[in-house]
């Protein structure tokens, strides 16, 4: 199955990226999305690496779906955006799921709306730029029932708040202590115990009780460690903690979903998925690549 | 001299931890604060925290700069150039003496400590404080650790571990005995507190001290607490 856009109603609407910028020479002008700034906003914020083709939408009402999950996000101009007849918000990297229509309507104060996609759209490049020119006849613009081809549709999912939690795991330093009861750890529903903070958040659910040695040598823990104490209860560790802990550590949250463990409430439930090293460390350079401040984590 | 035996374990997706021996050694020990030094120095790019206790080192990073194997080819290099060197080996130790008040509301878990042992109140502190002991690692907030002895059996830990303890509290478990300076949660068994100012948040490092060094723990009593808290640790360094 192709992986496209599908426009469904457009009044004037192009896809547009940064134009051909250094051709002025030949007399050819750089023509791109009008509004620089919001154009740049919506990719940088809809998590592409780079500045991709995004839609420039023009002073009418505009609808499209897409047949494939992809993430958007909309800049510019104030206008009713809704996917389903549901209001979402500008300024927010969202997931328009397969199907669904996103509908951009009454562009109020300004003139120009602009939808960034994750990952971009597949659309023939001239002189190194889709950027429509009506001089030099290149491009053109946006028809409905017309179909844009997604170069790569990735989902920039926001991590999705709220009990139930699913947090997602990597393998511990003491995993092997744990052979026999990890199907057991990942497939309980523990609840937030009511003495969690940022210290440890303590679990309660079915214990593991039988794994030896119960405790090991103290060694350094790092953050969201799951420590499994003698009551067979589970405690994350948190930024809060000690250095060292001689309980043996199950498994460790994954980098990309820390932010979950910060967020859960008191009594919420909670359940883990458990994911390879590799997979942990794709998710969070994609999720925080983003994030241009994520590199100043360091020493 | 050959490399020391060690074991790279994966621990989660932002760190790694070396481990020399699965039970505590000298030698292991001696190998994860020498690895740790020399690691410290490198100055690697990514690596945020380097934290040799026992018989391993912890070492966290960021994901985004470095990863896994990276790192572990950095420890590998560090392993094979000091195996021909004494660049392992640890700075000349420092020697402190630490006042105690044990049992009562000081040490909530002296009587249990005592009937695990089968002695009284009394022969434990007194076996507790017979002698210098090193400092092996370093713990909560500038807090100590000693590994091996005094008793002559191990102590449990807590089943649930104390959401809060006094801090400047001495605590044992296992093998083990901890000095924490600062008031936190504890699965130890609290056995004392030092009323000495340990901490100093103006100076970088904020505690003297550091692993290799020795302590003594002498008993005071109640009366002698306010004596001790005008004091600061840098009273109590003695030259041996």
């Amino acid at each position: 199955m192709e992986k496209c856009l599908i426009i469904q109603s457009v009044g004037f609407a192009s896809v547009q990226d940064l134009g051909r910028t250094g051709l002025m020479h030949y007399g050819i002008s750089s023509n791109g999305a009008m509004d620089t700034y919001a154009y740049l906003l919506g990719n940088e914020l809809v998590g592409n690496q780079s500045p991709e083709p995004s839609i420039e939408i023009t002073a009418f009402d505009f609808s499209m779906s897409s047949m494939v999950d992809v993430s958007i996000c909309i800049t510019g101009a104030p206008a009713d955006i809704t996917i389903d007849g549901i209001p979402i918000d500008a300024g927010k990297s969202t997931i328009l799921p397969a199907g669904k229509v996103l509908s951009i309507q009454k562009i109020q104060q300004g003139l120009r709306v602009y939808i960034a996609v994750g990952g971009g759209i597949e659309v023939p490049m001239v002189l190194g730029s889709c950027a429509m020119d009506t001089v030099g006849m290149i491009g053109d613009r946006l028809r409905a029932g017309q179909q844009l081809l997604l170069k790569n549709p990735k989902i920039f999912s926001e991590p999705s708040y709220g009990s139930p939690w699913n947090i997602r795991v990597c393998d511990g330093c003491n995993v092997d202590i744990f052979k026999d009861y990890l199907e057991q750890f990942y497939q309980t529903t523990y609840s937030v115990s009511l003495d969690s903070n940022h210290v440890g958040i303590r679990l309660e659910g079915s214990p593991i009780v039988g794994h030896q040695p119960t405790e090991v040598i103290s060694r350094g823990v790092c953050v969201g460690s799951i420590q499994i104490v003698p009551s067979g209860n589970p405690i994350i560790t948190f930024k809060g903690r000690g250095g060292t802990a001689g309980y043996p550590i199950i498994g460790v949250i994954a980098a990309v979903d820390m932010e979950l463990a910060a967020q859960v409430r008191l009594g919420d439930s909670v359940t883990f998925t458990r994911i390879s090293v590799e997979e942990a460390i794709e998710k969070y350079r994609e999720r925080f690549g983003a994030l241009k401040l994520a590199k100043a984590l360091q020493v | 001299m050959k490399i020391p035996n060690n074991e790279i374990i994966n621990y989660g997706d932002s760190a790694i931890l070396i481990e020399f021996s699965k039970i505590f050694t000298e030698e292991a020990w001696k190998n994860a604060h020498g690895l740790a030094r020399l690691l410290r120095q490198r100055k690697i790019d990514g690596i945020l925290e380097i934290y040799p206790t026992y018989t391993t080192v912890l070492i966290t990073f960021n994901c985004l700069i470095t990863d896994h194997s990276t790192i572990k080819k950095i420890v590998n290099e560090i392993m094979e150039s000091a195996a021909d060197s004494k660049q392992l080996e640890v700075e000349p130790s420092q020697y402190y003496r630490f006042p105690v008040i044990f049992g009562g509301q000081w040490g909530s878990d002296l009587p249990f400590v005592a009937e695990h042992l089968g002695l009284l109140e009394d022969e434990v502190i007194k076996t507790f404080c017979s002698g210098f002991r090193k400092i092996f690692t370093f713990a909560t907030f500038g807090g100590f650790l000693m590994e091996g002895a005094p008793f002559a059996e191990k102590i449990p830990r807590l089943k649930s571990p104390h959401t809060q303890v006094l801090g400047g509290y001495v605590a044992v478990a296992g093998n083990q005995t901890a000095f924490v300076p600062v008031t936190s949660p504890s699965g130890w068994r609290t056995i004392g507190h030092c009323p000495l100012k340990v901490l100093d948040l103006g100076a970088m490092p904020p505690v003297p001290y550091n692993p290799g060094d020795y302590i003594e723990f002498f008993p005071i009593s109640e009366e002698e607490q306010s004596l001790y808290s005008e004091k600061t640790i840098h009273d109590m360094k003695v030259m041996l």
